[in-house]
């Protein structure tokens, strides 16, 4: 809410420059006219059901690469040379940018929903894994030994301690992998909506771009910044606090 | 009076330095879009595409043919991978000609794009091929056969949604499962059995899928009912008010390489091989193939504008002398 008169001082930038300087609709649209475009694709074209499908993909996607980090952390371990080897392979991948593997991920996955699903777990994935990693480490000896000489497991370790300490550190592998794993879909689907066989904001996008409705593209953008301040401002400072309350850290 | 504090005064101060500054990267940003990359009026940039269908344009740039005309110019030519960076160069000044299908011309008319027909350059045959034994019409397709098109909105789509309103009593029947594809990829797909059923085909790519055993379930022209323009060339209202000499020049310079390629059509291939990286055969089969004509003239245009109108692609049909400018309009009957 503090922000709130920037972001209406914006809005009231955008349109005076727009009127004064009395530039083509068709290139930078007034602010009434992207309203009426996001009001009317909200009511009558599938905005909702685009946003739902991007939100749906990346909802599912974060999912998956938890899940997956979590197997790899697990993994790496439990013996050094898993962990030299998944060290390694992540060494390799995080810093390659999913758009950059789209020729490879097409050829494996073919075009679909699968490809951009496999965009979305590269972006995401490594750095869960980092931050997993660097979290399960970083509990104090005292409580792992304690855990041992009690006779507990390794696995037990893992799930019982290092797990439940590591949650800053995963919720900070979360707001990275959401934000790698967010622009990576919107550059996805807009290279997929280019070939039409997605759905989702980035394909809006592309659509609004060929049919010529300048309106329309700034409102899909609109959407893209609502839902990435929404993740961000709110969801994410809500498991945080959450975090803190529930476990004092 | 209430005494403001110096780090007030400051923090008030630099608030409204900041508001001015955000202010003015508005207004330039709005103020430069559209007119940072206006060429000067000696220069001139022609947007096309790839493909014979472009052929005059490569033979008026070989033999230098506006250059003769306007050897003060300095002329471009960029060659771009579809209609809407060709239509958003024209929008923000940085082409001056452009070339495209007829379709996208009439979307940007519809939205107000201030631009109009002055030429056409070539028609071809366009079909729907299939590689499967079973699909003889549209309403064969499975919910998983998908039909490769050029781009959403492009003459293709828009035959394709006539053919569809037509056969299964709805336009957009087939939209979602369409796919764009560019037509080597599409002919590949077709031909390794993918999920792509059919493609929307233009020569040479009909004949290579025709030798293959492959079928023609649609033509383009039974399905408008006539001839029609493929490729045609546009220019801005304000560009051809402002510079009449240029624009009349400029056809000229087309015409005479119209003229070339229908008059010395061998010749013209054995020149554009290079261009096109096949031999001048392969070129020849290609560019006198059933259905390929090179002309100026415009044909198709109304209709093709009804069909859209009827399918969605665009609002309502514009009056047709008003989207060509004064050399179409002498060619109407």
């Amino acid at each position: 809410m503090k922000k709130l008169p920037w972001y209406l001082l914006l809005i009231l930038f955008w349109e005076a420059a727009v009127k004064i300087s009395g530039v083509s609709p068709l290139l930078v649209p007034a602010v009434e006219d992207v309203l009426r475009a996001l009001a009317r694709d909200l009511t009558q074209g599938d905005l909702i059901r685009q946003s739902a499908l991007s939100v749906g993909m990346i909802a599912g996607g974060i999912a998956v690469s938890f899940v997956l980090s979590l197997i790899l952390a697990y993994l790496s371990q439990m013996h050094p040379a898993l962990n030299g080897f998944i060290g390694t392979v992540t060494d390799i991948a995080h810093p390659l940018p999913g758009l950059a593997l789209m020729p490879l991920i097409l050829l494996w996955f073919g075009v679909g929903d699968g490809a951009v699903f496999a965009v979305i777990v590269h972006a995401a994935v490594w750095p869960l894994l980092l931050n997993l990693n660097a979290g399960t480490l970083a509990v104090p000896a005292v409580y792992t030994e304690t855990a041992s000489m009690l006779s507990m497991s390794k696995s037990g370790i893992f799930f019982r301690i290092r797990l439940p300490y590591a949650l800053p550190y995963v919720i900070a592998g979360l707001k990275t992998g959401w934000a790698r794993a967010w622009r990576a879909l919107i550059s996805a689907e807009m290279v997929f909506g280019a070939i039409g066989l997605h759905g989702g904001l980035g394909t809006y996008i592309m659509v609004k771009r060929t049919f010529m409705d300048t309106a329309g593209l700034f409102a899909g953008i609109l959407v893209i910044v609502m839902i990435g301040i929404l993740v961000e401002n709110g969801l994410f400072r809500f498991l945080e606090r959450a975090a803190l309350d529930r476990w004092e850290v | 009076m209430q005494k403001i504090s110096p780090r007030k005064k400051r923090i008030r101060n630099r608030t409204r330095a900041a508001c001015v500054l955000l202010f003015a990267l508005f207004l330039m940003i709005s103020g430069v879009a559209g007119c940072a990359a206006h060429p000067a009026k000696t220069k001139i940039i022609i947007g096309y595409q790839f493909g014979v269908a472009y052929a005059p344009l490569e033979i008026m740039k070989m033999q230098g043919l506006l250059e003769k005309r306007l050897p003060e110019a300095d002329i471009e030519w960029r060659q771009m991978g579809g209609p809407t960076p060709i239509r958003e160069g024209m929008l923000n000044g940085s082409i001056t000609f452009g070339f495209m299908g007829i379709s996208p011309v009439l979307i940007g008319v519809d939205h107000g794009m201030p631009w109009k027909y002055m030429c056409g350059i070539s028609a071809n045959r366009v079909a729907l091929v299939s590689c499967r034994e079973d699909i003889d019409s549209l309403a064969d397709f499975g919910p998983y056969d998908r039909i490769a098109i050029l781009s959403p909105g492009c003459t293709q789509h828009v035959l394709l949604s006539v053919l569809a309103a037509r056969e299964l009593g709805d336009a957009k029947a087939l939209d979602g499962q369409l796919v764009s594809m560019t037509h080597p990829d599409a002919m590949n797909a077709l031909m390794s059995g993918t999920e792509i059923a059919a493609h929307m085909a233009t020569p040479p790519y009909i004949e290579e899928e025709l030798a293959q055993g492959m079928k023609v379930i649609a033509d383009g022209e039974e399905i408008m009912g006539r001839p029609f323009t493929f490729i045609c060339g546009v220019a801005m209202t304000d560009y051809v008010r402002e510079n009449g000499t240029t624009y009349e020049l400029f056809l000229e310079a087309l015409g005479e390489a119209v003229d070339y390629i229908n008059e010395h059509m061998e010749e013209a291939c054995d020149a554009l091989a290079d261009v096109y990286e096949i031999s001048p055969d392969a070129l020849y089969a290609q560019m006198t193939y059933n259905g390929t004509i090179y002309s100026t003239s415009l044909a198709g245009v109304p209709e093709m504008a009804r069909a859209m109108a009827q399918c969605g692609f665009i609002s309502e049909v514009p009056p047709y002398d008003e989207i060509v400018f004064d050399n179409v309009k002498k060619e109407m009957p």
